[in-house]
């Protein structure tokens, strides 16, 4: 029983420690969301997003055949300005001929609403041929940016044999299918962002004579158009006109395009398929490097620059530099005749207008919240007009652009944000919102509108704004902080807040004392039980009913009573021989007693002096001349061999 | 005797801007909207920034110095900051009373006016939300988070005693309470520290400066964003002129000067 009880309180302690343990890793968890601290002072680490932000990526074809040249190609794009990056590696499995990298950098700086973007990108390219067929893993390979390693993901590419009569493009021999990393600088594009055919040849690519000088490669810039508006897109394509066999492109230097904004239009520069062409009678390869909108910022004859990319090639020779003509396009104004009010030069483009104010039911004082979202193909206005004088004090709009891309031709949506503070009181018709834009197609000047509605103010107009302010410095601010209320004179009814705080130890005290209370409860009705039987059990144990009977024994002699006192003595003794032997010697035969005791290991002598007791007991019982001393003696008698039988009792335990 | 008399002037200056002895903050606050609508801006000022030193502290009285400065910025002795100043007016006001609604929409005015100054110059607006742990312990107070502790033992200690019951509504309400109370410890003693820690340690700031660069400890820019003027930031103890920030999820340093703190 008490191997049991002690099993079951183990599984109890153990059960509730498993769960301590949880709850104190959840406690730990939670602590551990917390922010970085000492116990009692601020800690302030320095955020793990400061070491780099360049993201790196590996590209091969998944297939290749033997002794045809395939490309790794490491790309690491970053926005937070140029890579430095160096020390480009890749452990090739054994088998493969693997040539030095090339690398490349590219740079793309955009401004949008004030906000300039810095992104560029590295490249680092290993031409590799594999001489068996085999299926090839390559460890990840990598480059040191800012000090930093860099890995890229590991890549495997399948080596099959050469198929007979290969045609001169072999699965490896392109350009690697790169997933595109850079993100789109141009604010979030949405969902059906559509690049279009951004590789398709924007006209006849055949020319009558190659540049002077210009046998095996050269350069070409073609834009669509020529003359443009400023404010219009033009598309500026630069191709790589080759003869020879293999031209691999190293580095790029892009065109200046200093007086255009530059969007690019292909995610993945250089990796377009190729076409032929006629330069002066022969047949020559064009491949699409390049391409971008770009848009006139002013009017003149605008020159794009030239870019300037390095190539190598078993032909041409290794680094050899190729530069791209430098076009002029001449950008003209919209003309000012029936130029409508409020046009800024630039907004071309064809362009829709949608408003939504909310809230309807306002307050006088309250804010209102204008959305006004200007979307369509092309370059949409930066700046809206909003009507004023309508009980509606506007704010600056906070502005968005979200870029779409159809069909090479760049448009979008440019979200006006404008909070706006309810002034008067009463149904205000808050009028149109316009936005005049120039349409190149059309060529005429387009007014788009949408009605922002009314809005029902309860309340009167604020008390005029107390005189004697200094004179604002413009206009604009004396509209936003002119609305400000007037000082306060009067203190109104105000209690402070008083500060409680929770002393931490006793808190934990008090927290911890239920749960320790309802333990110890639990501990101590655990140990009243246990007591209780312990007291049963000693209560029923057979030296206790040895002992009882000899006091009865005693008691009796005292009293005089000769048949208690043989009773008690009998009880004893029984009693005893059963602790000690095991033996129910009661129903025993007292003549045969002695037998039975030695038989069940008790001495012969202590078995014998035992029936001797047990007799002489029975013969006091019916003796009518016992007297105190007979009595006595055998009470002692009794008590003596209750004695030697517990000795005994004890040995055999 | 010349500067005797430039003394003598120069005291005579500061009596008249500091609080009068014994002047109660209603009576400096009376004086003080008497100087701003007479147009003594920078009297109106020290009267309020004294009354603010002295330990006055009433919402009334923030919103008050919130318009004065405000008002100064529009004018032509307007300073570096003051849009920071005033805004910082009105947000203390918030955090005295909470419901003061027409502190909250000056703020709004203020804060849209540095937001618009900020884009005449070509730069962008920033906006940074609080830290997600500061959101949640500011569901609720200190006090409140010891409460939902407390029950949350209670509810432990109660399913300890009821899940020993006989088969029964007690002795379900036993099994659910124990794993709800470990859970409910779990949650809100942390929550409790740590919003001890943010009451206790951690105060709430404006940014009074046009912009505000956060560096490392060793001085250093950090590759948080600037700060705007007016921005509500989180702050720490000072250290040798230098406050810790927290500004959502970046942390750093910044001068003391550039901040202000707003009474609790």
């Amino acid at each position: 029983m008490t191997v049991g009880v002690t099993h079951r309180a183990a599984r109890w302690a153990a059960r509730w420690a498993a769960r301590g343990v949880l709850a104190l890793l959840v406690t730990l968890a939670l602590f551990a969301s917390l922010p970085g601290g000492r116990s009692t002072e601020l800690a302030f680490v320095p955020d793990a997003h400061a070491q780099s932000r360049a993201r790196a990526v590996t590209s091969a074809p998944k297939t290749a055949e033997v002794d045809a040249p395939f490309v790794i190609e490491l790309r690491v794009t970053s926005d937070e300005g140029p890579l430095r990056a160096e020390s480009p590696s890749l452990t090739p499995p054994i088998g493969l001929v693997v040539g030095h990298p090339s690398v490349s950098f590219f740079t793309n700086s955009t401004t949008i609403n004030g906000a300039r973007r810095d992104q560029s990108e590295y490249r680092a390219r290993w031409t590799i041929r594999a001489r068996e067929p085999g299926r090839y893993s390559f460890e990840a390979p990598s480059v040191t940016i800012r000090g930093e390693r860099l890995r890229g993901n590991p890549v495997t590419v399948e080596v099959v044999p050469a198929a007979a009569g290969g045609g001169a493009s072999s699965p490896g021999s392109q350009p690697p299918n790169v997933r595109f990393q850079f993100s789109w600088p141009f604010g979030s594009s949405t969902v059906d962002d559509d690049p279009g055919p951004t590789d398709e040849p924007v006209g006849d690519l055949s020319l009558p004579a190659a540049p002077p000088g210009k046998d095996a490669i050269f350069l070409r810039a073609v834009a669509d158009k020529t003359q443009a508006y400023v404010g219009e897109q033009i598309t500026l394509s630069f191709y790589l006109y080759f003869r020879v066999s293999e031209v691999e492109w190293t580095d790029k230097t892009e065109a200046p395009l200093r007086d255009f904004l530059r969007v690019p239009l292909m995610r993945d520069p250089g990796t377009s398929g190729t076409s032929p062409a006629t330069v002066g009678g022969r047949r020559w390869t064009v491949k699409l490097l390049d391409r971008a909108a770009i848009f006139p910022l002013r009017a003149g004859n605008l020159s794009t620059g030239s870019m300037a990319a390095r190539f190598r090639g078993r032909r041409i020779g290794s680094k050899v530099m190729e530069e791209s003509n430098d076009l002029t396009i001449v950008a003209i104004e919209p003309p000012e005749a029936g130029r409508p009010p409020g046009y800024a030069v630039g907004d071309v483009g064809r362009f829709e207008v949608e408003s939504d104010l909310r809230p309807r039911d306002a307050r006088v004082g309250d804010m209102v919240t204008a959305t006004i979202k200007v979307k369509g193909d092309g370059n949409p206005p930066t700046s809206i007009r909003l009507p004023e004088g309508r009980g509606i004090e506007w704010l600056d709009p906070d502005k968005s652009f979200e870029q779409v891309v159809r069909g090479g031709r760049i448009g979008g949506v440019r979200t006006f944000k404008v909070l706006g503070k309810v002034v008067r009181g009463g149904y205000l018709q808050l009028g149109q919102i316009e936005v005049p834009h120039w349409d190149p197609q059309a060529k005429a000047y387009v007014v788009a509108k949408a009605d922002l509605g009314g809005v029902r103010a309860e309340g009167s107009s604020p008390a005029p704004k107390p005189a004697g302010s200094a004179a604002p410095t413009s206009p604009e601010e004396q509209d936003a902080l002119a609305s400000l209320p007037a000082p306060r004179g009067e203190l109104r009814p105000f209690t402070r807040a008083p500060e409680v705080s929770v002393p931490f130890v006793p808190f934990l005290g008090a927290v911890a004392a239920p749960p320790l209370l309802v333990a110890l409860a639990f501990l101590g009705t655990r140990a009243a039980r246990s007591a209780r039987r312990r007291a049963a059990e000693r209560k029923e144990a057979p030296s206790t009913k040895v002992q009882q009977a000899l006091d009865e024994a005693r008691t009796a002699d005292a009293a005089g009573d000769t048949n208690a006192v043989a009773a008690g003595v009998e009880r004893a003794v029984h009693a005893a021989l059963l602790a000690s032997t095991g033996v129910r010697s009661r129903g025993a035969r007292l003549d045969e007693l002695a037998t039975e005791l030695e038989a069940a290991g008790l001495a012969r002598a202590v078995a014998d002096r035992a029936a001797d007791l047990l007799r002489a007991a029975e013969s006091l019982r019916f003796d009518p001349a016992a007297d105190a001393e007979g009595r006595s003696a055998l009470v002692a008698r009794a008590r003596s061999l209750a004695k030697e039988l517990a000795s005994v009792e004890r040995v055999q335990a | 005797m010349r500067a005797l008399a430039g003394v003598s002037l120069a005291v005579a200056g500061l009596l008249l801007v500091l609080p009068a002895r014994g002047e109660t903050l209603e009576e400096g606050l009376a004086r003080a909207v008497t100087q701003l609508e007479a147009d003594r801006i920078e009297e109106a000022l020290a009267t309020l920034e004294a009354l603010a030193d002295r330990g006055s502290v009433h919402p009334d009285a923030s919103f008050t110095r919130g318009v004065a400065y405000a008002r100064r910025a529009r004018s032509k002795d307007a300073a570096p900051g003051d849009l920071g100043r005033a805004a910082a007016g009105f947000e203390e006001t918030l955090a005295l009373r909470p419901g003061d609604e027409e502190a909250r929409a000056a703020l709004t005015i203020v804060r849209g006016e540095v937001a618009r100054r900020r884009s005449h110059r070509g730069k962008d607006e920033v906006s940074v939300g609080s830290p997600p742990d500061r959101l949640l312990v500011e569901l609720a107070t200190e006090r409140v988070w010891a409460i939902l502790a407390a029950c949350s033992s209670l509810a432990f200690a109660l399913g300890l005693v009821l899940r020993r019951r006989p088969p029964g509504p007690a002795r379900v309400a036993g099994v659910l309470g124990v794993p709800l109370g470990i859970l409910g410890l779990a949650i809100f003693v942390p929550a409790t520290w740590w919003s001890g820690v943010l009451a206790r340690q951690r105060g709430v700031g404006v940014v009074v400066a046009p912009e505000l660069t956060l560096t490392d400890d060793a001085g250093v820019r950090t590759d948080a964003p600037v700060v705007p003027e007016a921005s509500r930031l989180e702050v720490g103890p000072a250290e040798d002129g230098r406050l810790p920030i927290r500004w959502g999820s970046y942390e750093g340093w910044a001068p003391v000067g550039a901040i202000r703190r707003l009474a609790r």
